[in-house]
């Protein structure tokens, strides 16, 4: 899979830039240039220059520090919102798939309830009731979109439930928990990783919204999305507040889809077979 | 001394269209030690027949009757007591081994599933030296190089013997064979055959062997039973039934066998 990937030179860009990106998160006390929240009054608001690659913000903070240590807050938001998102659906839609039935017909049922709740209102009443904080963010993204895989996995193991190597694995003896953990949900898992890869860009997204608004991640933590509102009232006079993390939210959400995109038709023959 | 001693089996499916008598009233037995067949043509209930026995018929099936192994009617145990037979008491290998297979896994990992399924082992070399101890019984060519590999990699013959070592894997008392060559061209059936010849002398298994071959079934049993239609017609010695059909429909089944040479 990953020969295939580099055969696409959209994908191939789009992973490399993820790859870089996840290397700023991990590293981000290498790499930073400078402490994110250090306040320094001799360069408030100073443009991109050799001393600050990308300018300062209107405490002196550099822009380009709280870049790489946003990153690391956005990226781990978008992993775990969609991990908690993958594992509810996986448990969801393994569990209707697999017996079918009455339990299938409320599972769904419950499904298409989730479904009705206008997911970016739920998660501002939701934030706005309990504190802001990065645990709780996550937490509620990932509550509010685990539906979509939930009926993949469904639709997935529905066909492979009726598979010969299913029936063998219970001729020699296998529970109905084995055959969902270690024989259907292996076999089900690539349209769920093409929807988790799309998914943790739309999760970023949903976090620079809230902090962007006020009500995702509080300052002095750095997030992209907070860096835009900081950087609203200043507009006119200083664009790189702005331009900079509007410019990492884009193409990391961005290499996000492409590389999902991508996924989608490499697995694609295969999910023929 | 009987191994499997079954009476009046009967499977109905109850579906919405009536009651489907797949298995209709099926009895025979099967002595310890014994290579016993099952011939039918297709839709015979032969397979049902075998998946009755380990309880694994789907609804809206209903399995009715005595299914006696080793004296205990493993019918009326629960979930849990079959599941600890199948695959280690009593083992089936089906017809298609291309898609017995679980395509993401190594044959490796599926074996040593098979192990730890059924085995009190922890130990991850023992059980490997144990896979390839089976792929070796069942002359697999190069064992180290196909427990790593997947079941796409490799040919159907190879596949039904690795299918065979699994079924043995765990010591089983009664193997069941449900049509295991017919899907395999007929050198790889010769292959096989001989394999099974091997293994029903080197392990003194008792043997249910399905088929809708008669030349097979002659070839590998020492009694057996004609199926039709859900019921048994005859049975008997191979002897007896070979040289003396009494019912026109095993002389028919014969007949169309003779008809090839």
């Amino acid at each position: 899979m990953i020969r295939e990937i580099a055969k696409n030179k959209m994908a191939l860009a789009s992973a490399v830039f993820i790859i870089i990106m996840v290397i700023f998160a991990l590293f981000a006390p290498l790499i930073a240039t400078y402490d994110p929240t250090r306040v320094d009054t001799k360069f408030i608001l100073s443009p991109p220059s050799s001393q600050h690659i990308f300018g300062t913000d209107t405490l002196g903070r550099d822009i380009f520090s709280r870049i790489v240590y946003g990153a690391r807050i956005s990226l781990s938001i978008g992993f775990i919102a969609v991990g908690i998102a993958v594992l509810i659906g996986i448990f969801f839609g393994s569990i209707a798939g697999y017996y079918g039935g009455k339990i299938d017909s409320i599972l769904m049922r419950f499904v298409d309830i989730m479904l009705c709740f206008p997911t970016l209102f739920l998660i501002l009443a939701v934030i706005a009731f309990l504190e802001p904080s990065i645990f709780n963010i996550m937490a509620v993204i990932g509550i509010t979109n685990w539906m979509g895989v939930a009926r993949l996995i469904r639709a997935e193991i529905l066909t492979l439930k009726e598979r010969d190597f299913v029936a063998c694995a219970r001729v020699m003896g296998a529970s109905d928990m084995w055959i969902i953990l270690r024989h259907l949900i292996p076999n089900a898992i690539g349209p769920v990783l093409v929807s988790a890869t799309l998914g943790i860009g739309g999760a970023i997204l949903i976090e620079s919204a809230l902090s962007f608004l006020g009500i995702g991640v509080q300052p002095p933590t750095p997030s992209w999305g907070n860096m835009l509102m900081d950087g609203k009232s200043t507009l006119g006079v200083a664009w790189w507040l702005t331009i900079f993390p509007g410019l990492f939210i884009l193409f990391t959400v961005l290499s996000y889809n492409l590389l999902g995109s991508a996924l989608r038709d490499i697995l694609e023959p295969r999910l023929k077979n | 001394m009987d191994i499997l001693k079954i009476n009046d089996l009967k499977t109905y499916f109850h579906t919405k269209e009536g009651l489907v008598k797949a298995v209709n009233g099926v009895s025979f037995n099967i002595k310890k030690g014994e290579v016993f067949g099952l011939v039918g043509e297709s839709g015979s209930g032969k397979t049902l027949t075998a998946l009755s026995i380990l309880k694994l018929v789907p609804p809206p099936g209903k399995i009715d009757g005595e299914v006696l192994f080793n004296g205990i009617d493993i019918l009326k145990m629960g979930e849990t007591y079959l599941r600890g037979i199948r695959g280690s008491k009593i083992a089936i290998v089906f017809q298609e081994p291309s898609t017995s297979l679980d395509p993401v896994f190594t044959i490796g990992y599926q074996m040593m599933e098979a192990i730890y399924a059924h085995r009190d082992l922890q130990n991850r070399s023992r059980a490997r030296k144990i896979a390839l101890e089976y792929l070796d019984n069942v002359h697999t060519p190069d064992p180290e190089r196909i427990f790593h590999d997947y079941p796409h990699q490799l040919s159907g013959g190879t596949k039904q013997r690795v299918m065979i070592a699994m079924a043995l894997i765990n010591s089983p008392e009664l193997l069941i064979l449900d049509e295991p060559t017919t899907a395999l061209d007929v050198t790889i059936q010769a292959q096989i055959l001989d394999l099974l010849d091997e293994i029903i002398e080197r392990e003194k298994l008792s043997i249910l062997f399905i088929s809708h071959d008669f030349g097979i079934i002659a070839r590998m049993c020492d009694r057996m039973a004609v199926m039709h239609k859900g019921r048994i017609v005859e049975m008997g010695d191979k002897a007896d039934i070979l040289n003396d059909p009494k019912e026109p429909y095993t002389r028919s089944l014969l007949e169309s066998v003779k008809a090839l040479v």
